[in-house]
Order: structure tokens, then C-alpha cells, then sequence
């Protein structure tokens, strides 16, 4: 058992919104094709694409079902939309929307979702996110991405836009620590904290902000002698299988981190990959039931124990440490 | 085409629902009947901009039958325009078939994926939106069903088209009175429905549905409203299974389909031996 202090966040910051806007003004500078639709949702952003582009970001009210109709509707004539809101009220209210006119159809429709896992966690279960990628995941042609980084969430967006399917793309609320110096890693769905990986080491996978508890964790568990991978995966659907079955073959243990439900949440679904019944699996998630209450993210990690503390006693209390 | 040829489809494309829906064992009869004329004088009656050899050209208006439910009407319009082989409608419904019960976008000559009701109009209000922002030269006409009215996301869509001015965006709305199972004014009141329209800033026009002389002249005056800044809906008032006598207006016949000497009786009031 380990006792130490994690060091608060000390990573130069970053606001993924301001991240995503930049990228999507980009965009949106070279191909007059591209529109913004938001239920009554602002940002920074969003307000400098106006500038120049004031036909082009349409606030259609708080009518969700409608917004998402209609971004079928202009992509089946010809455009790539982006879709701007919060992931609870995205993901449920407009679900057939999402399913019917964008995910049947195969439209480029890309949500932009704020709110990812426990971001409004103490504005209750109406704002939290997560149940969103359990559910979404379920449906084909969707590309999901969870990305926590400037560099990730750029990727996200460009990927999401160049390859003009559905896209459902998550953001944190906060301004986050910064992961990554820059983008030279990121293009295979996953990114490996670690040059190479040994024989029978260990793995925290983790996605969204919990990859920074992930990289804490490896911190407290190096003093302690425990080599160990933590793999961000910051695009959920389609998942790189190969790299992530390379990377279990030999594993020992596996820790999955998701601010999310059980059902259909990452644990489950790296669960599939592992073979045989010699690795150790533990996912730290949400279990199966709502928050209520004023459940803020300190809170929450405390009781489900996804501090990096907890992580690194977690592991050392597996027996193949 | 005149209105004595365009009779003369109304009742040929009723036959070939007939047909279709009997052979298949499955189909909404009555709901396909309340729209067939409407959707004869959009087909035929030279209203839609469209052109079978080029299902996907870029110019052409967009159709979406909101209640998609309805669509061996849409299915069998379409294989008479040959945007697919008649052999097609023989296989609806049937497994690894073209035409399944409610229309996919795999189609040709079918837009938006509809069955679902409440969808419809947005979609169709979003390809208005693009029209009208690019100046483009299309229309955009919308078939809902009034009991589809019901939904709340069609009000959104009002609410959409109406703010922005969708001029090019026509939605008619085949007004039979009911929904699958009672009349809409039993379940959740639509009436008024025109003053409805006009609260959320749409031109509403009233028409007989039945009657081709009124939608012919009603729906060829569509074609001019390019200087229009309202959307227009247009409240066809219609008979659920119209051409059957014992479906018409009647809550029990949605998707029920006539069975033993109900399919004669049907065959006779839908031209006698034609098929034979």
C-alpha cells in the first residue's frame, strides 16, 4: 500500500472548446459547404466563426429533434454539418434522429457534444454524460471520439470531417491539462504512454479526462518498481482492434478508467479482446445506477475510486504484482 | 397529363397497391389511398421537377413522404416511372427485397428513410434551408399525415421552417382524421389545424384531396412561389382508404388487410376484371 500526495494538475491548460472552434474555423475558411447548428449553445469559438461566416452557424432554438433532422436534411443536399450542444440532451433527446436521418442514411453529420462523463456532474443526472457512448456505440456507421487533449480533439475533428460519416466527438467543460506536445502519435486511435512495451506489463487504459488519472497512477506505481502501459483511447468506435489485441496479448493485469455506466462501457468492451482467463481485468466505472445528488468529479473519483491512489493501491493488490 | 388521364393513374396506382399489398399479405391500404390522388397530380401533373433517368440529378425538387407508412403509393408511382423494375413491387415486403414496409434511402427515386413519424418535415426543412441559402432552383415538398401531426418534433420543425422563411418548402398534410387506431380529434386535438400553421408563420392553403381539379391547380401554383419568404402547407382534406367503400373513414382498417370475399368486393370497386 502506497500513501502519497498526487501533485496537483500542473500541465499547461487548454479549453476544448477553444481547441475544437479553431479547428473547425479552419474548416469552415476553405470549404463554404460547412455549417454549424446549435440548440441555443454557445462558446467563445463560435462567436469568432460568426465574424465571418454568420450565414453559415445557425442557433435553431432548444429544439434538439428538429436540429438533428435538419442537419440530415442539409447534408443530403450537400454539406457537412457540425452539430453543437450538450452530450446528454444530443445523444437522448435527438436518439431516433441520430439513428434514422443520420446513421441510416451515413450522413457527415458531426456532433460536438460538451459534457463529456462527469463534466456537469454536479448539475445532476440531466446533464451528465454518461450513459451517451454505451448507447451510441450501438449504432452502425457512427464514429465515436473521446479525445481530452488539444492535439486529439484537432485530430477528432479533422478525422470526423475528412471522412464524412456520422461522427459523434465528446468534449470536456473544463479547461484540461494539456497530454500531448504535439500531434505526432496521434492517428492510430490510440496513443501508448511509453516508448515500447515490455513483456508482461501491465495496462491502464483510460479515456477522456481519466487518461490524466491514468498517467498520475503510472507515476505513484514507478516508485513503487511497477512498470506499466497507460493507452488513451480517444476514439471508441471504430476501435483499433489490432493494436489493442497486440497489446493484451501478454498482459497480466488491465485496468479499464471510464467515467461512464457499466453496460457497454470501454471495460466490456476490451473484455472481448483478452484471451485466455490468465488476465487480471478491473474496470473502474460507475456501476449500474443514476447519480443524484451534487456529484462533482472530486467527489465521484473519491467514492468509485478513481483517484490515481486508488488505482496504484488497486494494482498492487493484484496478485500477479 | 389531363385530368381524364390522370383519373385513369389515380385508379391504376390504387390497383397496383392493391395488388401489392394483397399479394405480400402486409401494407397500410387505407393510409396509401388518402394520399394516392395527391400524389398522382404531384407525379403526373407535371408539379415535381423531376427526371426518372436521373434519380440523383443535382436540380431536381426533393419529395419526402414523411409517413413513410404509406409507401406502397410512393413505391408504385415510382416503378410505373420505371426508377425501378415493376418486378420490384412483386417481391415487397419479402426477404432480401428492394421494397421493404417503410421506404430506405437505398431506393431510387426515394430521399430520406421514413417510417418513423415526426422526421420528415426537418429533413425536408433542411434541404429548403440549403436551397433557399444557395439560391438553388429546387423546391422541397413534404407528404405528412395529420396524425403524424401529433408528434412534437413536427412542431419544432413548423416552428424552423417558419422563422427562416423557407418559401421553397411545401408540406402537405393529408388530413383523413385519423391516426392508426381513432380519430386524431378523439386522442390529441389537431383542430384548428390551419390556424396552427398560420400562428407559426406559414401560408396555409385548404383543398380537397380527392378532387384532381383542385390539386392540380393548387399544386401547380407551387411552382411560383420562388419569391415566396413563408413556407406553405397545404391541408389536404382527404378520406382514409378512399376507393374502398367498407375501409373508408373507419378506425379499424389501418393496416388490416381484407381477407375472402372483401378482396372481391375490393377488386370490383377498384375497376371489376382490370387484372385479369
Amino acid at each position: 500500500m502506497i500513501e502519497l500526495t498526487v501533485n496537483k494538475i500542473d500541465e499547461p491548460k487548454f479549453d476544448p472548446r477553444d481547441a475544437t472552434f479553431d479547428v473547425i474555423e479552419n474548416i469552415m475558411r476553405k470549404d463554404v459547404d460547412v455549417l454549424i447548428l446549435t440548440n441555443d449553445f454557445n462558446a467563445f469559438g463560435l462567436d469568432k466563426i460568426r465574424k465571418f461566416a454568420k450565414d453559415r452557424v445557425i442557433n435553431v432554438g432548444i429544439t434538439e429533434q428538429n436540429m438533428i433532422s435538419v442537419a440530415a436534411g442539409m447534408a443530403l443536399s450537400g454539406k457537412t454539418v457540425f452539430v453543437f450542444g450538450i452530450a446528454a440532451h444530443l445523444a437522448f433527446r435527438g436518439l431516433e434522429q441520430i439513428k434514422l436521418d443520420v446513421c441510416v442514411q451515413n450522413l457527415p453529420v458531426i456532433f460536438v457534444a460538451v459534457g463529456a462523463g462527469l463534466a456537469y456532474g454536479p448539475d445532476g443526472p440531466t446533464h451528465q454524460g454518461i450513459e451517451d457512448i454505451s448507447v451510441l456505440r450501438s449504432l452502425p456507421n457512427i464514429s465515436i471520439y473521446n479525445p481530452a487533449d488539444f492535439y486529439s480533439i484537432a485530430f477528432a475533428i479533422r478525422n470526423a470531417y475528412e471522412s464524412q460519416v456520422p461522427s459523434y466527438i465528446r468534449l470536456d467543460k473544463e479547461v484540461l491539462p494539456q497530454l500531448y506536445n504535439n500531434d505526432n502519435d496521434i492517428k492510430h486511435g490510440l496513443i501508448i504512454h511509453q516508448q515500447s512495451k515490455v513483456n508482461n506489463q501491465g495496462i491502464i487504459f483510460a479515456t477522456g479526462i481519466t487518461v490524466w488519472l491514468a498517467l498520475k497512477a503510472q507515476e505513484l506505481l514507478k516508485t513503487q518498481n511497477v512498470d506499466c502501459l497507460v493507452v488513451d483511447i480517444y476514439k471508441i468506435k471504430p476501435l483499433n482492434t489490432n493494436l489493442l489485441k497486440f497489446f493484451l496479448s501478454d498482459t497480466p493485469w488491465v485496468i479499464v478508467l471510464e467515467e461512464a455506466i457499466d453496460l457497454g462501457c470501454l471495460g466490456e468492451l476490451i473484455a472481448k479482446y483478452i484471451n485466455g482467463g490468465t488476465t487480471t481485468l478491473s474496470s473502474v466505472n460507475l456501476g449500474d445506477k443514476f447519480l443524484l445528488g451534487s456529484s462533482n468529479r472530486e467527489w465521484v473519483w473519491d467514492k468509485y475510486g478513481f483517484n490515481p491512489l486508488d488505482i496504484a493501491n488497486k494494482v498492487l493488490s493484484f496478485d500477479q504484482i | 397529363m389531363d385530368i381524364r388521364l390522370l383519373k385513369e393513374k389515380s385508379l391504376y396506382i390504387r390497383r397496383v397497391i392493391f395488388k401489392t399489398a394483397i399479394a405480400a399479405g402486409k401494407g397500410h391500404i387505407p393510409p396509401c389511398y388518402s394520399w394516392t390522388d395527391i400524389a398522382t397530380v404531384l407525379f403526373y401533373g407535371d408539379v415535381l421537377k423531376i427526371d426518372p433517368k436521373r434519380a440523383d440529378w443535382q436540380d431536381r425538387d426533393r419529395f419526402v413522404l414523411s409517413k413513410g407508412h404509406a409507401a406502397l403509393t410512393l413505391y408504385s408511382i415510382l416503378a410505373d416511372l420505371e426508377y425501378f423494375s415493376a418486378d420490384e413491387l412483386e417481391k415487397f415486403a419479402t426477404g432480401g427485397a428492394l421494397l421493404p414496409g417503410h421506404p430506405d434511402a437505398e431506393i431510387p427515386g426515394i430521399e430520406v428513410c421514413t417510417g418513423s413519424l415526426g422526421h420528415g418535415l426537418g429533413v425536408a426543412s433542411g434541404m429548403a434551408f440549403t436551397s433557399k441559402k444557395d439560391d438553388l432552383s429546387w423546391s422541397t415538398y413534404a407528404v405528412l399525415g395529420d396524425g403524424e401531426c401529433q408528434e412534437g418534433s413536427v412542431w419544432e420543425a413548423i416552428m424552423f421552417a417558419g422563422h427562416q422563411g423557407l418559401g421553397k418548402l411545401i408540406a402537405i398534410v393529408d388530413r383523413n382524421n385519423f391516426g392508426a387506431t381513432d380519430s386524431t380529434e378523439n386522442t390529441a386535438r389537431l383542430d384548428p389545424l390551419e390556424d396552427k400553421f398560420k400562428a407559426f408563420g406559414w401560408d396555409v392553403e385548404e383543398v380537397d384531396g380527392h378532387n384532381l381539379d383542385s390539386l392540380v391547380s393548387i399544386l401547380n401554383e407551387t411552382k411560383i412561389r420562388t419569391h415566396k419568404n413563408k413556407p406553405l402547407c397545404i391541408i389536404a382534406n382527404t378520406t382514409k382508404g378512399k376507393g374502398i367503400d367498407f375501409m373508408e373513414n373507419s378506425q379499424y382498417w389501418h393496416h388490416q388487410m381484407p381477407k375472402g370475399e372483401q378482396i372481391d368486393i375490393a377488386w370490383e370497386q377498384l375497376g371489376g376484371k382490370w387484372f385479369d
